[in-house]
C-alpha cells in the first residue's frame, strides 16, 4: 500500500497531537467571535484524551482544526508531526472522524454498500476493503443489518455504522466529537467498549474525544482538558483533576443511629476531624427479623485517611452500630463547577440562543 | 493508560508518517477507485427507488407530449416531432447536471457527507467525477427509455448515417455538460440559500438559449453566444443535425465545429471546476462555514 517516495525534511514532533497557541476567530454579523484562544496541548501516541466543556466552549472548533476542516487564525498544530494546515493530504490518510448525531450517507444504499464506498475513498483495494467491512460489521454487532438500507436504520444503528466507517482505515488518530450524543445507554456502552478495544489492538492508536458527559469522560479518558470560552482551564488525568478540588478526605459512615452519649460536637473535636454533618437518613432495608431498619449517614471530612480510625473507635465505643463506610471521591462535575463557576447543564443553557 | 513516550513514541510517529507517503501510482489507483465508489450510489442506488424512476420518466414524457401535440396541431413536419423527443432525452442530462451535480455538494454539506469527503484522503475532484460519471450512466438509461417511448407513442424516427460520429457527439455533449456541472457544484455551494433560484435560472431560460425545442439558429447573435458558452446549445444543434438530416439546414454550425466546441468546453469547464473545488475547500477552511453543516 505504501511506497515511500519522499524524505522527511526535518525533525518532527513525536506527539500524536501537538498544538501551540491555537486560536480561532470567526467573523460573524455582530462582529468577530473568538472560539478558541491560546490552546496548548500535547497528546502522546496511544492516549485517549478527552476535551470536556459545555456547548459553545470551543470543543468542536478544536476538533475541526485538528482534523483539517478548519484553519486556525493563530498558532500551529500537528498530528504525528504533520502540520494540519499545510500537510492536509498526509494527515487525512491516517485519521478518521465521527460526530454525534451524524446522519451522513446515502439512504438508498445498504449498510454494506455504504461501508464499501468509504473503503474505496480510504484507498483500500476492493477485496481488502470488503474484508474490513465485514470485520467491522461483526465487531459492532450489526452484521445482521448489513443488507438493510441506511434510511431504515435507527439512531443507534446509524451511529454504530458511523463508527464502523471510522475504523475501516485503521486510523492512527480518531476524532470523536460528542460521539454518544442521542444514543441509549446500551448503545453508548457498546460504542465505548469498542473504542477501548480499538485502542488496545495497536499500540499508538490515539483518540481525541469531546464530550459534555462527565461520566463518559471519567470512564474513558486517560487525560482530560476542561475548556470553557475557548480556553483550557485545566488538564490532567481524571484523578489529578479531582485532587484539585479535594482538600480533605471525605468518608460516608452509615450508622443505625447517632449514639446519644457521643453527639456530633464530640466527634468534631477528635484529632484530624475537619467536619462532620448528617448527610441523610435512609431506610437500610429490613433486618434479619424482617423489621424495617433505618440508617443515618454521616459525611465526615478528615485531614487524612488515618484519622478515620479515631472516629470509628469513638463511635464503636459509644455503642453505635456501623452499617457502611465508603470513601467519597469528588466528581468531574465538582471539578468543572470549581473551575468554571457553574455546572455544565447551566453552561449549556446559557449557550443556547 | 497506554500512552507511548520516548523512543517508542518516536518510532510510532515515524511509522505513521511513512504510511502517509503514497506513491504516484497508488494515488492514481486510489483516485479511480474513489470515482467508482462515488458513482456507485448514482448508478445502482437510483434503481432501488421505483417512485423516482417513475417521476423522472413520466414528467419528461408528459412535457414532451404537450409539445408534440402543439406541433401536430400546427401541422409542422413530423421530423420536428422526432426532434422534440430527442430534445427531451437530452434535457434529462441537463436536469441531472443542474440538480444532481450543481446542487449536490450543497445537499452533501447539509447531510454531513461533505465533511466526510473533506476529511477522507480523497480529493473533491474524484468525488465530483464520480458524481458525474454515475449521473451520466444513470441518466443514459432514462434518456434511452424516453427515446423508445417517443418512438412507440409518436412514431419518432431517426436516420443516423454515422453511428460512430453520433456516439462521439453524444459523448462530447455529456462530457461538456457534466464538466459544467462540476463548476456549478462549487458555485451552488457558495451561493447557499440562493442555490434553488440558481437552479431555476439554469432550467427554463437555458432551454430556450440551448435551442431545445427551436433551433438555436433562430436566436441570431444570442444563439451564437449560447453555442459558445452553454453546452446544451452545440449539443442539441449537432445531435439534431446528425439524427435528423432532413432538418440539417437548420443547424447553426457544421457538426465537426460543434464537436470541437464541446470538447473545448469539456476541457475548459474541467479546469475551471478543478480550480473552483480547490477554492471552495480553501475558503471553507478559512471561513469555517462552507464545508460543514450548521449545527
Amino acid at each position: 500500500m505504501v511506497s515511500p517516495s519522499q524524505h522527511e525534511p526535518i525533525a518532527r514532533s513525536s506527539a500524536a497531537v501537538e498544538a501551540r497557541g491555537i486560536g480561532r476567530v470567526f467573523q460573524a454579523k455582530g462582529g468577530p467571535v473568538t472560539a478558541l484562544q491560546g490552546i496548548d496541548l500535547r497528546i502522546e501516541p496511544g492516549e485517549l484524551f478527552g476535551v470536556l466543556g459545555p456547548n459553545g466552549a470551543g470543543k468542536s472548533t478544536l476538533i475541526k482544526i485538528l482534523s483539517t476542516l478548519l484553519l486556525p487564525t493563530s498558532g500551529t498544530a500537528s498530528i504525528f508531526g504533520l502540520n494540519v494546515a499545510t500537510e492536509t493530504e498526509r494527515v487525512r490518510r491516517i485519521m478518521n472522524i465521527v460526530a454525534g448525531g451524524d446522519f451522513s450517507g446515502y439512504g438508498l444504499l445498504t449498510v454494506r454498500e455504504q461501508l464499501a464506498m468509504f473503503a474505496q475513498f480510504y484507498g483500500m483495494p476492493y477485496r481488502e476493503g470488503m474484508r474490513r467491512v465485514d470485520g467491522q460489521l461483526e465487531a459492532f454487532g450489526i452484521a445482521d443489518i448489513g443488507d438493510r438500507k441506511i434510511s431504515a436504520l435507527s439512531t443507534g444503528q446509524r451511529q454504530k455504522l458511523n463508527f464502523a466507517r471510522s475504523f475501516l482505515n485503521d486510523p492512527w488518530i480518531l476524532f470523536l466529537d460528542e460521539p454518544t450524543i442521542g444514543l441509549d445507554v446500551s448503545a453508548a456502552r457498546d460504542v465505548r467498549s469498542r473504542i477501548r478495544a480499538f485502542q488496545a489492538e495497536v499500540p499508538g492508536r490515539t483518540v481525541l474525544l469531546t464530550t459534555h458527559y462527565m461520566a463518559e469522560a471519567d470512564e474513558l479518558c486517560d487525560r482530560i482538558a476542561i475548556v470553557d470560552h475557548g480556553r483550557i482551564l485545566a488538564q490532567g488525568t481524571p484523578a489529578e483533576l479531582k485532587r484539585m478540588v479535594q482538600r480533605e478526605a471525605l468518608f460516608i459512615v452509615g450508622l443505625d443511629e447517632i449514639p446519644p452519649s457521643t453527639p456530633l460536637e464530640t466527634l468534631r473535636r477528635l484529632p484530624g476531624v475537619v467536619s462532620i454533618a448528617v448527610r441523610d437518613a435512609a431506610d437500610a432495608g429490613n433486618d434479619i427479623s424482617g423489621v424495617a431498619s433505618p440508617m443515618v449517614r454521616l459525611a465526615i471530612g478528615l485531614r487524612d485517611d488515618a484519622s478515620l480510625a479515631g472516629v470509628i473507635t469513638a463511635l464503636a465505643g459509644a455503642g453505635a452500630h456501623l452499617r457502611e463506610i465508603t470513601k467519597s471521591e469528588p466528581t468531574l462535575e465538582e471539578v468543572f463547577v470549581q473551575l468554571v463557576g457553574r455546572g455544565i447543564a447551566e453552561s449549556d443553557a446559557e449557550a443556547r440562543p | 493508560m497506554s500512552a507511548l513516550t520516548g523512543a517508542a513514541a518516536t518510532q510510532v510517529a515515524e511509522r505513521v508518517r511513512a504510511e502517509t507517503l503514497w506513491s504516484r501510482s497508488y494515488r492514481a489507483r486510489h483516485a479511480l477507485q474513489s470515482i467508482g465508489g462515488r458513482a456507485y450510489p448514482r448508478i445502482f442506488g437510483m434503481l432501488r427507488e421505483p417512485s423516482w424512476l417513475f417521476f423522472d420518466l413520466v414528467f419528461p414524457i408528459l412535457n414532451m407530449s404537450s409539445i408534440v401535440f402543439l406541433l401536430r396541431s400546427r401541422g409542422v413536419d413530423e421530423a420536428w416531432v422526432s426532434a422534440t423527443i430527442l430534445a427531451s432525452a437530452l434535457l434529462t442530462f441537463w436536469a441531472s447536471v443542474i440538480w444532481m451535480m450543481g446542487a449536490q455538494f450543497h445537499w452533501e454539506r447539509d447531510s454531513g457527507n461533505l465533511t466526510l469527503y473533506i476529511t477522507a484522503p480523497v480529493g473533491l475532484g474524484s468525488v465530483a467525477l464520480g458524481m458525474a460519471f454515475g449521473g451520466a450512466v444513470g441518466v443514459l438509461f432514462r434518456a434511452a427509455i424516453i427515446v423508445v417511448a417517443g418512438a412507440l407513442l409518436y412514431g419518432a424516427a431517426y436516420t443516423i448515417a454515422d453511428p460512430l460520429l453520433f456516439g462521439a457527439t453524444l459523448l462530447a455533449s455529456i462530457a461538456a455538460m457534466y464538466s459544467l456541472g462540476i463548476c456549478l457544484s462549487s458555485i451552488f455551494l457558495v451561493s447557499g440559500r440562493e442555490a434553488d433560484h440558481l437552479g431555476g435560472l439554469l432550467n427554463e431560460p437555458m432551454q430556450l438559449l440551448g435551442g431545445v425545442y427551436a433551433p438555436v439558429r433562430n436566436l441570431g447573435a444570442a444563439g451564437l453566444v449560447a453555442v459558445g458558452i452553454l453546452p446544451l446549445a452545440p449539443a442539441m444543434d449537432a445531435l439534431r443535425q446528425l439524427a435528423l438530416p432532413q432538418l440539417g439546414a437548420n443547424g447553426l454550425l457544421p457538426v465537426q465545429a460543434e464537436i470541437g466546441i464541446l470538447v473545448a468546453m469539456s476541457v475548459v469547464f474541467g479546469v475551471i471546476g478543478r480550480f473552483l473545488l480547490a477554492y471552495i475547500e480553501r475558503v471553507g477552511r478559512v471561513g469555517g462555514k462552507l464545508l460543514t453543516r450548521a449545527d
